[in-house]
């Protein structure tokens, strides 16, 4: 049996199980902690994890908020990645039209996916959609409405399968 | 990380073990065969064309404003000059040297830069 309560008689199913479970509250138990919480090891935060807002009232559901996938891709070559995120490859296809494909995918192809030029010379716009749950891919043209290499910086927003 | 190639047909190729051409100007036209990619010729003289449509487009605006210039003033020779300028930008796509060239190589060097400009190819 497992630690699995701190009640008002004290510790209680303490066990020495090497994988022992430190403390279990039920929903009617919460745990609150004043000081910092320091960990070191991974620390799971499930998809009903909100964090307050600022000002103290509104809360945003933590993971719906998180980006689930960037890269910084240049194509002025074969492209390639200049940092990225949950990223497995990036698929080569024809001037301007980098496509990131995920590691871990999206739940399905209803993601929104942003992305920004980073080139200096003016004119260039960039279009990014959704290929499937797991990749995207973005579209760069100048102002003659002609694709273009350029780098480019994406990022996609959704719920992970 | 891996990065994937896929030639103007949809074959697809891991890039570190593809043969690929030394730059990107006709990246569309790109043709796998093995682990070797060409540019085809054929799509490449598109690529080309268009490449010459997107330069010309300023400069016969400019032109036109050149002729209107003339127009105002009444200088024949030079709306005559600026007819003939306006003539080899429309005629620039059509140029024999496109249509004969045989190879990449040819192809890059068909662009009139004495009508065109500097080449984006050089």
């Amino acid at each position: 049996m497992a630690l699995t309560k701190i009640g008002k008689e004290g510790i209680t199913g303490v066990s020495n199980a090497a994988n022992a479970t430190f403390l279990t509250a039920t929903s009617a138990e919460g745990v609150t902690l004043a000081g910092t919480l320091a960990v070191t090891g991974v620390h799971t935060v499930g998809s009903n994890a909100v964090a307050t807002g600022a000002g103290g009232s509104n809360t945003t559901i933590i993971t719906a908020g998180l980006c689930k996938s960037w890269v910084e891709v240049d194509t002025a070559t074969t492209p390639a990645s200049e940092g990225s995120f949950n990223v497995a490859s990036i698929t080569d296809g024809g001037v301007g039209e980098p496509q990131p494909q995920m590691t871990s995918p999206l739940s399905s192809a209803q993601g929104v996916p942003v992305a920004n030029n980073n080139e200096s010379a003016s004119g260039f716009a960039v279009m990014v959609t959704m290929t499937g749950a797991g990749s995207y891919r973005s579209i760069t043209r100048n102002s003659s409405n002609t694709l273009v290499d350029s780098a480019t910086s994406l990022a996609l927003f959704g719920d992970l399968a | 990380m891996t990065t994937n190639i896929i030639d103007k047909d949809g074959n697809s190729i891991v890039a570190s073990d593809a043969t690929v051409p030394s730059d990107r100007h006709f990246r569309n036209a790109w043709s796998l065969s093995g682990s070797t990619i060409t540019e085809d010729l054929t799509a490449s003289k598109l690529i080309f064309k268009e490449k010459v449509r997107e330069a010309r487009t300023p400069l016969l605006t400019a032109e036109d404003v050149v002729y209107m210039k003339a127009l105002e003033d009444a200088d024949t020779d030079a709306q005559a000059a600026s007819v003939k300028k306006k003539k080899a930008l429309r005629d620039a796509p059509a140029a024999s040297a496109i249509a004969n060239a045989a190879n990449i190589g040819a192809l890059k060097s068909a662009w009139d830069k004495d009508v065109l400009g500097d080449s984006p190819y050089a």
